[in-house]
């Protein structure tokens, strides 16, 4: 329909038009007569068509060019804003929420489209020169023009996040489920997911949004954090889920921040409705309520009822401060429960240290006691029965003193009097004393560090250092029936940032050909009560890792290899070395 | 003088040492041993009037001990000296809950008051 045969005023007529062709010469031989004034209200979809539309693009900028006076509505969008500001280039814009159906009219005529798809062109139009229908749709566009507000206004909301967005209710499963997976495949940054049941959660995986959820944290970055109840199914799926790169670079960097986290929901609320409803929140900007009618049904469609979809930021922000609230819930639930079991765990170790410590106590106890008695039945025994109480008398004395030391280190009023030594002396001199003790036995206690006299000095508790020999030393001889004990000394510069530049680290080790350290208790050693001995609490190697540790000091265990047919074990122990006698300015 | 026989089983020598001298002084007849596996291979069914264990000892505890002795001699007669405390109880509540609370003597007790106990439970 070329222009020039435009319906005139003279001969009115109202008509509908079928097809592209038809539909797109009516609009333009609209658009191209009019000349005192244009009046467009249109949906949400009509800026992409006005402007995305070559054809329809150029009509509207010559309007411009002839000095027509325009007037625009239409429903201005997060999506369609690129196009509204062009609008605004060639007329004055208006919004309207939610604006349905599209009519123009000018001073000649009225068109109207019931439905536009985006940028594309039109199926029907219905067009009209009739005067009484030109004057209607001139009163109701009036009254939409007077209701609707300044572009600029609405395009600033948008721009600056206060979106009044839509909520609706959506009904048809297919559409809730393209939505929901939708949803999540356009996150950017964030998607939080809130499961009712184990079902849920499993008919989830199987269309496939668990694994969307994995892909959207793994590949775009987005923080995906979940809410569900959890069985071995679940675990499974969700340990398949995590992938192994990033469980590692979770362990390695601890503080980074998990992309994809996942919170059990223990708590069950019976009587709040919680339990009935799959909510998603993607970016702080949308959320999808949908609700699900019956949980036995294994597929997604069959099991949902009506949805609630919203853009508008109260509800979103509402349904993702629901969501926070229980994750911080459910958070706290670990955390308890985690607290829980660490003050089990302790009040066991409790009793059993006082278990121990009173089976040790009462030991030498009955001992004293019964053979105190004895002196009275037997004097003539006199020097052998005093040789008992002796011997478990000083039992006593050293548990007793162990756990005063436990007592001291737990409760962190260990107190180093350091000074400055040679610790060749200290070494030398203890192992005389042994020597002596043991010069009836099968074991033999080798005086390595006598070959050399060079001190060595280090600044230490003298007396600790002493005690933490003497327990090793003591230790070595307990487990060896038959053999050779050895100590070495040795010093050497740090090369490793260990110690400041300068410093040196000194290096004591008691080597023994005993029965090795049990393998049940290696790992353990220096924690309380390992041990395998059945005189003893497992107290002193805890001690002795607590004096050295206090010094800045490592201590560690080695049994000789089984395979070279050697038995036995070494316990080493590091000081900071003092640099030189003036550091070492004690007693030497 | 009594010739009650009794067996001490304690895997601390200087407290078999003190169990032998108090109570042959009063008149029993006393074996002891250290190891409690020794004692259990050399146990002959019906030679003592009365069996004392200790209960925390390596290699075989007083509990185990007491079964074995039962297989070999349901008649014995057992009671327990222990330094454990009531509420190691916790850990083996099967085996407290299957015997007589009467047949716990607990360390430390001195001479008289073990012989006393030791005579009440041999007229049992």
């Amino acid at each position: 329909m070329p222009a020039t045969d435009t319906p005139t005023i003279d001969s009115e007529r109202t008509q509908v038009l079928h097809g592209f062709e038809k539909t797109t010469e009516a609009i333009i031989g609209f658009l191209h007569t009019a000349e005192d004034s244009m009046n467009i209200c249109a949906d949400h979809t009509w800026p992409s068509v006005a402007m995305g539309v070559e054809v329809f693009k150029k009509e509207l900028y010559e309007l411009k060019e002839r000095n027509v006076r325009s007037r625009f509505v239409t429903d201005i969008t997060k999506y369609n804003i690129k196009y509204c500001k062009e609008l605004m280039q060639i007329s004055e814009l208006r919004h309207l929420d939610g604006l349905k159906g599209n009519f123009a009219i000018s001073e000649k005529g009225y068109t109207a489209s019931a439905t536009l798809q985006e940028a594309a062109l039109l199926q029907e139009v219905i067009y009209s020169n009739t005067r009484a229908i030109l004057d209607q749709q001139r009163y109701m566009f009036e009254t939409l023009w007077s209701k609707a507000k300044p572009a600029e206004q609405k395009i600033r909301e948008i721009e600056e996040g206060v979106d009044f967005g839509k909520t609706e209710i959506i009904q048809s499963p297919r559409k809730i489920l393209e939505l929901f997976i939708n949803m999540i495949k356009s996150a950017k940054s964030e998607t939080v997911l809130m499961l009712p049941t184990i079902n849920a959660f499993l008919r989830e995986e199987r269309i496939g949004a668990i694994e969307l959820l994995k892909k959207s944290a793994t590949e775009h970055n987005v923080n995906v954090r979940i809410i569900t109840p959890s069985n071995n199914d679940v675990e499974k799926i969700l340990q398949n889920t995590l992938p192994v790169a990033m469980i590692k670079e979770q362990q390695e960097n601890r503080k980074k921040e998990k992309r994809f986290e996942v919170q059990r929901s223990n708590i069950q609320f019976k009587e709040t409705a919680m339990t009935t409803v799959t909510i998603v929140v993607v970016d702080k900007r949308e959320s999808l309520v949908i609700e699900k009618t019956d949980d036995s049904k294994e597929n997604f469609i069959e099991a949902i009822g009506l949805s609630t979809y919203s853009n508008s930021e109260p509800t979103v922000m509402s349904y993702l401060s629901i969501f926070e609230g229980l994750w911080r819930q459910a958070k706290l639930y670990e955390e308890l429960k985690e607290a829980n079991e660490q003050l089990l765990i302790h009040d066991k170790m409790q009793k059993e240290f006082i278990n121990v410590a009173s089976h040790e106590m009462k030991t030498p106890t009955q001992a004293i006691l019964g053979t105190s008695g004895l002196l009275q039945y037997y004097p003539e025994r006199k020097d052998e029965l005093i040789e008992i109480i002796q011997r478990n008398a000083k039992r006593l004395q050293t548990l007793i003193a162990n756990i005063l030391d436990v007592t001291r280190i737990e409760s962190q009023t260990l107190i180093l009097n350091k000074e400055g030594f040679n610790i060749r002396d200290v070494i030398s001199s203890l192992i005389e004393d042994y020597k002596d003790r043991t010069k009836n036995s099968n074991i033999e206690i080798i005086n390595i560090i006598n070959n050399n006299n060079n001190p060595i000095f280090v600044e230490a508790d003298k007396d600790r250092i002493i005690q933490v020999l003497s327990n090793l030393l003591s230790n070595a001889i307990k487990f060896t029936n038959q053999g050779q004990i050895s100590i070495n000394l040795s010093e050497k510069k740090k090369d490793d940032n260990h110690w400041e530049d300068g410093r040196k680290e000194v290096i004591v080790s008691v080597t023994d050909t005993g029965s090795g350290i049990n393998s049940e208790i290696f790992t353990r050693l220096f924690s309380k009560f390992a041990s395998k001995s059945y005189q003893g609490t497992g107290l002193g190697l805890f001690i002795c890792k607590s004096i050295i540790q206090a010094h800045g000091g490592r201590i560690w265990a080695e049994n000789k290899d089984a395979r070279e047919n050697k038995s036995g074990a070494t316990i080493t122990f590091s000081l900071p070395g003092a640099t030189d006698i003036n550091t070492a300015n004690g007693d030497n | 003088m009594n010739n009650n026989r009794i067996l001490v089983v304690d895997d601390e020598p200087d407290l078999t040492k003190v169990s032998t001298l108090a109570l042959e002084y009063h008149g029993f007849k006393v074996d002891t041993f250290n190891d409690p596996q020794e004692a259990l291979s050399k146990f002959k069914p019906g030679s003592y009037d009365l069996i004392i264990l200790d209960i925390k000892m390596p290699k075989m505890d007083g509990f185990e001990l007491y079964h074995e002795i039962k297989k070999k001699d349901n008649n014995a007669k057992v009671c327990f000296l222990t330094a454990s405390e009531l509420y190691y109880e916790e850990f083996r509540n099967e085996e407290y809950r299957a015997l007589d609370r009467n047949l716990f003597i607990r360390k430390p007790i001195d001479n008289e008051d073990l012989v006393k106990q030791i005579n009440k439970m041999i007229k049992k």
